[in-house]
């Protein structure tokens, strides 16, 4: 019986929590507005959970609830809920809760001096009901009961069935007019359970179905005589709702039902007579059953690339298009899979309107909850791992962000506050934003308050930013509120969010302005199966660093680290980093190893910021983390392992872990250094790259627009026109030389190797080339404007010894990435580009456009067939690419043939498929001319030719 | 492997257990049947580095992990490059455990007659991992324990 209370206690929950939603729902309408669906569903859910309480003998339980369904029901006719019953009803459910947790509770059953909303019952004098109308009632129900009993003796006989459906037809409406709603409403009920057989040839009774229309006309008997006891709706409504089950598709009948020949399907025409109860068209699923499928997906992911990889290798196109084919599937069955962890941060959001409208009335103010974004999915441990924190924020923007009506008013603020909860996708991330138009956080009563608790030095407050003082809020042991209320202040802080929300990988960010309202972000991962990370090597053992622990990279003389008792460290931007061998750790120490300049990888642990030697860096890769057996767990370096792209293991570095073993707590950097590292976005210091051009002057880049610094092979670099380009992260990336731009002479020598810092500006990445990445620079020295030579160069930084010539991000991607724009069209000349692969087609689309082309773009030859279509057959050139769904290039460019106007026009294939079968095919198919994607800077030379002759032809 | 019918299986059902053999050291030990995944040839294996001796590392089994453990090594028995090994994948408590074993026998089929506790000439090393032996005709079946090796391997990893 244990695991049937189990489940029970958990369709308990489920219930309350629909009847909450329903009983929320009512907050929303008029007062005592009728709402048929959803007083069905608070009372269904009470009914059902009294029921199921009877049935495990969880007798306080069912008493409980019978109390509640009893009140509940004195409306019943209106079908509404008077609003000051609402909480009372609230409470309730929080006493259900607390019984079966096994808590003690208080809960005053007594709602009677609240009531007085209560419409009363409306009270038919069922005395004087004529005497025929009895008479009348008595043959029907034993003429339906006779017919019942033929039905069941004589399946299939329609005119029975007919009798019967008319006999209740004429019940209903006898007990209509008598006012007898119970009755009526039972009537109706047997009613429509016959719809679904009836005007069927051969139609089979239930034999449960028939039971329970005996018990109805049983039922009716009693409604007839007792209308207007309460007891008898709920009866009503329990039997009706039982009848509704044979109105849809047939549930498993009480009793064994013998086999039948033929089964008529009436189920889906039933469906649309019938308004049935809401069925979610949900199951559910183990949890493991869910990761299992995951991990196959892993490993269908792994095979997928291995097909693509040797198919690559192979000439033999039905390979090609079938492995195409996979991985299209593929890609999307992992989305899917993904997905059904995922749920709606709705779940946790919406309970947040019962907490508010709990708290506006205990605290005596006026608030309103605007929820956005609740369809936002995110996995469901992390929903779980984020609705106490977010419970949290929410609490205290009710009790210290809103304030007190009459303040409000005094502030020149409406009376009722707002809490505004957004939650959103970005960048693989979900946001979720808690803003409040309350009182704000005041600077003085945070220093005040940090000066108390000692959080801070007397000495340090004076210089510290808005920020960082409002980052205060989530210092251990910190609370601003002036009392400690029974709503937040419990000792569980703003320090225990934080550190929640760190937990899972996010994080957590406050603005405030005083007198304006607080806004707290958390941002959180989608999901923590799946994490990014920074895959290393060591020896031979390539390892995970998870990104979030991951500071920076630096690469270093070995020569630069230097040895303090012993220990080695390295002076980064002045700071001392202690350093940790990674093949120390391991114990893979070659001592005979010489070299150069190190790798390191700078950490941070919660208590450590630390640099990790490593030999080298590999890739970054979206990991999915797989726990270790229990017994590896004491062998502390290791938080879990992965599978990498190749199949391999991988174990996933335990950074808290290694520090603790090898750090001790001893050599703790001081938070302050810490600080400085996790605030970078401070206002005052700026932090730039600095790099050497064919100048003497070093220049600077603003760390805020530098997305990564990559070192890439020259042999990388392709043309796309004349743009310089490299294949980066699954896209194209746009190279700008920065010698070129600003005028400097290029660095003669040919370089095999060249540095790239990957900026980001108007929300596209580019790549500036660059002779030398030195080093970062933090510095709070002011810029100077005034000598600035060239519209790139934002101006000077004078340090101490040196001048600085910070460059201006957004200038150089006005000049470089924009000239689309400049020189759009010359030629007019239109082009259409058939090319599945998004980011090629984008980058070709530019060029040509940069080109003075016009172009239109199609994702398969279906598409391009479509286009030429819609284009009225006008093109001048025609380009596609070889391989792609729906429909390929060969047989693209044959249907392209067979259209009379389009039978000369320039066909360019356009693919990386290169073998002499392959041109031969092409040029069978009408290509015209063919072209390799690796030799794309040819193309608008190609084009230019194409049309070239062509004219010359027409000519 | 044998294959046993449907009728076997039940007249014995009550007496009998299976288990699948291998051999370590010249010996022969069983593993109960139910808990054995597989067995296969020995996989790619991503060591463990600072881990002890008998923990092989971890090897990727379609997308799940195993942990790899040498029983050789877990039984402190001398060390034998020379024969071809295998693995008896076993699931026991939701720990994946990848048994590196010298090579595969039979799956046998003992009944509870033939069952007697473990001797006390068996060594201390090895007998905290055995359940007992099965006196078969020709040979002496020694069980392995699993729950055993997971509370051994749990407690020489903490040490």
């Amino acid at each position: 019986m244990d695991d049937g209370s189990e489940e029970f206690k958990m369709e308990v929950l489920e219930l309350l929590d629909r009847a909450e939603s329903a009983l929320l729902g009512f907050d929303q309408l008029a007062p005592n507005e009728s709402s048929p669906s959803l007083y069905d569903e608070v009372f269904r859910s009470y009914h059902n959970i009294k029921g199921g309480a009877g049935m495990m003998e969880w007798l306080e339980l069912q008493h409980h609830v019978h109390e509640l369904e009893d009140v509940l029901m004195k409306t019943k006719t209106s079908s509404s809920v008077p609003k000051n019953l609402i909480g009372w009803f609230l409470r309730g459910h929080d006493v259900a809760r607390s019984i079966m947790a096994g808590e003690s509770y208080e809960f005053a059953y007594d709602h009677h001096e609240k009531a007085d909303v209560i419409e009363v019952f409306p009270e038919e004098k069922i005395e004087s009901l004529p005497e025929e109308f009895y008479a009348e009632m008595n043959d029907g129900l034993e003429r339906i009961t006779q017919a019942l009993m033929d039905i069941e003796n004589d399946k299939g006989d329609v005119a029975l069935l007919d009798a019967l459906y008319r006999d209740i037809h004429s019940i209903k409406g006898a007990v209509q007019l008598f006012g007898l709603t119970e009755a009526s409403a039972l009537a109706h009920a047997m009613e429509n359970s016959l719809e679904g057989i009836r005007g069927k040839e051969n139609f089979d009774m239930d034999r449960a179905h028939v039971s329970t229309l005996l018990l109805c006309i049983d039922l009716m008997n009693q409604a007839v005589k007792r209308g207007g006891d309460p007891e008898m709706l709920k009866e009503v409504t329990f039997m009706a709702s039982l009848l509704s089950n044979f109105c849809e598709e047939k549930v498993a009948p009480v009793t064994p039902k013998p086999a039948k020949k033929e089964m008529p399907a009436y189920a889906p025409q039933v469906q649309t007579h019938f308004e049935s109860e809401k069925v979610d068209s949900t199951i559910r699923v183990q949890v493991s059953l869910l990761d299992r499928l995951m991990t196959l997906m892993g490993e269908m992911v792994l095979v997928r690339n291995q097909v693509l990889q040797y198919s690559n290798k192979t000439d033999d196109l039905e390979f090609l298009n079938l492995s195409q084919k996979l991985d299209v599937v593929t890609s999307e069955l992992q989305e899917e899979t993904m997905k059904t962890r995922m749920q709606p941060i709705g779940n946790v959001l919406t309970k947040f309107q019962r907490v508010v409208r709990d708290l506006s009335d205990s605290l005596e103010k006026k608030i309103t909850l605007n929820l956005f974004g609740v369809e936002t999915e995110l996995d469901k441990t992390l929903i779980e791992a984020v609705k106490d924190p977010l419970t949290h924020i929410v609490r205290n923007a009710c009790d210290h962000g809103i304030e007190l009506p009459h303040e409000r008013l005094k502030a020149g603020k409406s009376e009722t506050g707002s809490i505004t909860v957004k939650a959103y996708h970005e960048g693989g991330q979900v946001i979720v934003a808690i803003s409040d138009d309350g009182k704000g956080l005041s600077r003085e009563k945070l220093l005040k308050k940090a000066l108390e608790k000692g959080i801070i030095e007397a000495s340090r407050a004076e210089s510290m930013s808005d920020r960082e003082v409002q980052g205060l809020i989530f210092a251990p042991g910190f609370s601003t509120a002036e009392k400690v209320t029974n709503v937040s202040g419990r000792g569980v802080g703003m320090d225990v969010v934080k550190s929640n929300i760190e937990k899972i990988g996010g994080l957590v960010d406050i603005s405030s302005t005083e007198g304006e309202g607080t806004k707290i972000t958390l941002k959180i991962p989608l999901t923590l199966a799946i994490v990014p990370a920074m895959i290393i090597r060591s020896g031979a053992d390539r390892f995970a660093i998870p990104q979030v622990k991951l500071v920076e990279l630096v690469r270093v003389e070995k020569s630069s680290v230097e040895f303090l008792q012993g220990r080695p460290i390295y002076r980064l931007r002045g700071n001392i980093l202690p350093l940790i061998d990674l093949r120390e750790v391991l114990g893979t120490k070659d001592p005979n190893q010489v070299e150069e300049s190190i790798n390191i990888v700078v950490l941070n642990s919660e208590t450590h910021l630390f640099g990790m030697v490593v030999d080298e860096i590999l890739d970054t890769a979206d990991i999915v983390v797989k726990p270790l057996a229990r017994f590896l767990k004491h062998i502390s370096i290791y938080s879990g392992a992965t599978v990498l792209g190749d199949g391999n293991v991988a174990f996933i570095m335990d950074v808290q872990g290694i520090a603790q073993k090898h750090l001790g707590t001893g050599v703790a950097v001081e938070s302050a250094v810490l600080d400085k590292y996790l605030m970078s976005d401070d206002l005052e210091v700026r932090e730039f790259v600095l790099v050497n051009l064919g100048s003497q002057t070093k220049h600077a880049i603003p760390l805020t627009f530098v997305s990564r610094m990559e070192e890439i092979k020259t042999s990388q670099i392709e043309l796309s026109g004349f743009q310089r380009v490299i294949r980066y992260r699954g896209g194209i990336l746009k190279i700008v030389n920065l010698n070129e731009l600003l005028g400097y002479p290029k660095s003669k020598e040919e370089k095999e190797i060249t540095q790239l810092i990957v900026v980001k500006a108007h929300d596209q990445l580019f790549g500036l080339e660059v002779d030398q990445i030195i080093d970062v620079l933090s510095t709070s020295d002011l810029l100077d404007d005034s000598l600035s030579t060239h519209q790139a160069i934002l101006g000077n930084l004078i340090t101490q010894n040196e001048i600085i010539v910070v460059i201006n991000v957004d200038q150089v991607y006005e000049m470089t990435v924009t000239k689309k724009n400049i020189q759009k069209s010359k030629t007019g000349d239109r082009i259409l580009l058939v090319e599945d692969t998004i980011s090629i087609r984008n980058t070709i689309q530019n060029d040509l456009e940069i080109n003075g082309f016009h172009v239109e773009v199609a994702s398969d030859g279906m598409e391009g067939l479509r286009q030429i279509a819609n284009n009225k057959l006008q093109f001048d050139v025609i380009i596609s690419d070889i391989e792609m769904p729906k429909m390929n290039g060969f047989e693209f460019a044959r249907k392209v043939r067979t259209i009379s106007q389009l039978k000369s026009t320039p066909l360019i294939a356009f693919t990386t498929k290169n073998g002499a079968p392959d041109v031969q095919e092409a040029k069978s198919a009408g290509f015209t001319t063919y072209l390799e994607k690796s030799k794309g800077r040819l193309l608008s030379l190609l084009i230019s030719e194409c049309l070239g002759t062509n004219k010359r032809k027409l000519a | 492997m044998k294959t046993y019918l449907a009728t076997d299986l039940h007249d014995s059902k009550k007496l009998s257990k299976q288990f699948s053999t291998f051999m370590i050291d010249g010996r022969l030990y069983g593993i109960d049947v139910m808990k054995v995944q597989e067995v296969t040839k020995p996989l790619t294996v991503t060591q463990m580095r600072t881990a002890p001796s008998f923990i092989k590392g971890l090897i990727n089994l379609r997308g799940q992990i195993a942990t790899a453990i040498g029983l050789r090594e877990l039984f402190s028995l001398s060390l034998d490059h020379s024969v071809e090994k295998m693995t008896v994948v076993c699931r026991v408590e939701d720990v994946l455990l990848s048994l590196l074993v010298d090579n595969i026998g039979d799956v046998v089929e003992v009944n509870d007659a033939q069952f007697e506790s473990s001797p006390q000439t068996i060594p201390a090393n090895i007998r905290a991992f055995m359940e007992g032996v099965y006196k078969t005709d020709n040979t002496i079946l020694s069980i392995i324990n699993l729950e055993s090796i997971l509370i051994e391997l749990d407690k020489k990893c903490a040490a």
